[in-house]
């Protein structure tokens, strides 16, 4: 697979995955010229098996107050709290790495996903911007963005540091 | 007839997503225990009636292949029946998966497929017993 490949499957299976969980709908790229893009929350899903890597999430904090409340089915009034925000966020990593591992290693392929984690440390996102992943996507929302990034092999995997 | 479901997942969010699924998909329910991880979900088989399961595989403390193991090798337990709720997309391993005699459901998941796993499962279980 190419990188534009990648980009292309990061995007449908980001897409899908969202609109399926959350019932969040994509906005095209040129409307979404004054959407917040920070405070961002990120999430790494680690991977190994036939191919070994990370995903990374990176989403806006309207967004993903969006994403957990349509995914717990709460009311616009009752805001979720930072617990289900980031059961949201690492819940939508595992299942957008879940759907994209067969399309990368193969339908027979087993591959071990380990529980995604949050990133909380600047130097660990520094570290990623030094790596190029293989594929990225960014999806836009009426409020915000999610931005995934898929990095494969061992030598790109990003250092990580797990939440305390 | 409403059933007793345990649904057995360690995101809480998923957990209320999985119950909000299935109370859509039109199914009755009775009680609606929930739980973190196998363990704790074995926990809640010993101190209750339950009539379906829903498992996640990767879980802390204990998996979801050693609940549906002990689960299984447990005859008060092992009629239950266990839909697998996952984001494994291995074929080799769901296949190895529905050898337990489980049902599996991929993540993202819709209710039109709880509705219809239920249904065909549920059909030729037997009625519930006192505990």
């Amino acid at each position: 697979m190419n990188h534009k490949m990648y980009d292309e499957l990061l995007s449908n299976v980001g897409a899908d995955v969202i609109e399926s969980l959350a019932l969040m709908f994509l906005i095209p790229p040129e409307d979404a010229e004054d959407i917040p893009t920070e405070p961002k929350t990120t999430v790494s899903v680690s991977f190994s098996g036939p191919v070994e890597g990370v995903l990374l999430l990176h989403i806006t904090e309207q967004a993903l107050q969006e994403l957990a409340s349509n995914m717990l089915g709460m009311d616009s009034q009752q805001p979720p709290t930072p617990e289900h925000e980031l059961d949201a966020i690492k819940e939508l990593g595992n299942v957008v790495c879940g759907n994209i591992l067969p399309e990368i290693a193969g339908k027979k392929a087993i591959c071990h996903v380990d529980a995604p984690v949050l990133l909380e440390c600047q130097a660990n996102e520094q570290t990623a911007q030094e790596l190029k992943p293989k594929g990225s996507a960014k999806l836009f929302f009426d409020n915000g963005q999610l931005e995934l990034e898929l990095y494969i092999s061992q030598q790109e995997q990003v250092c990580l540091v797990s939440e305390s | 007839m409403a059933i007793n479901i345990l649904v057995v997942d360690d995101s809480s969010v998923i957990r209320k997503m999985i119950i909000k699924t299935v109370k859509l998909s039109g199914i009755e329910l009775n009680e609606i225990h929930e739980a973190g991880n196998g363990q704790d979900g074995l926990d809640v088989l010993e101190d209750n009636w339950v009539d379906l399961v829903f498992i996640d595989l990767n879980m802390p403390v204990m998996n979801g292949e050693d609940m549906i193991d002990r689960i299984k090798s447990n005859s008060t337990w092992e009629d239950i029946p266990i839909v697998v709720i996952s984001t494994e997309g291995s074929e080799t391993r769901i296949n190895q998966l529905k050898q337990k005699q489980v049902e599996f459901i991929h993540k993202p998941f819709t209710p039109e497929q709880i509705r219809t796993v239920i249904t065909n499962m549920m059909g030729s279980y037997h009625e519930p017993q006192n505990v």
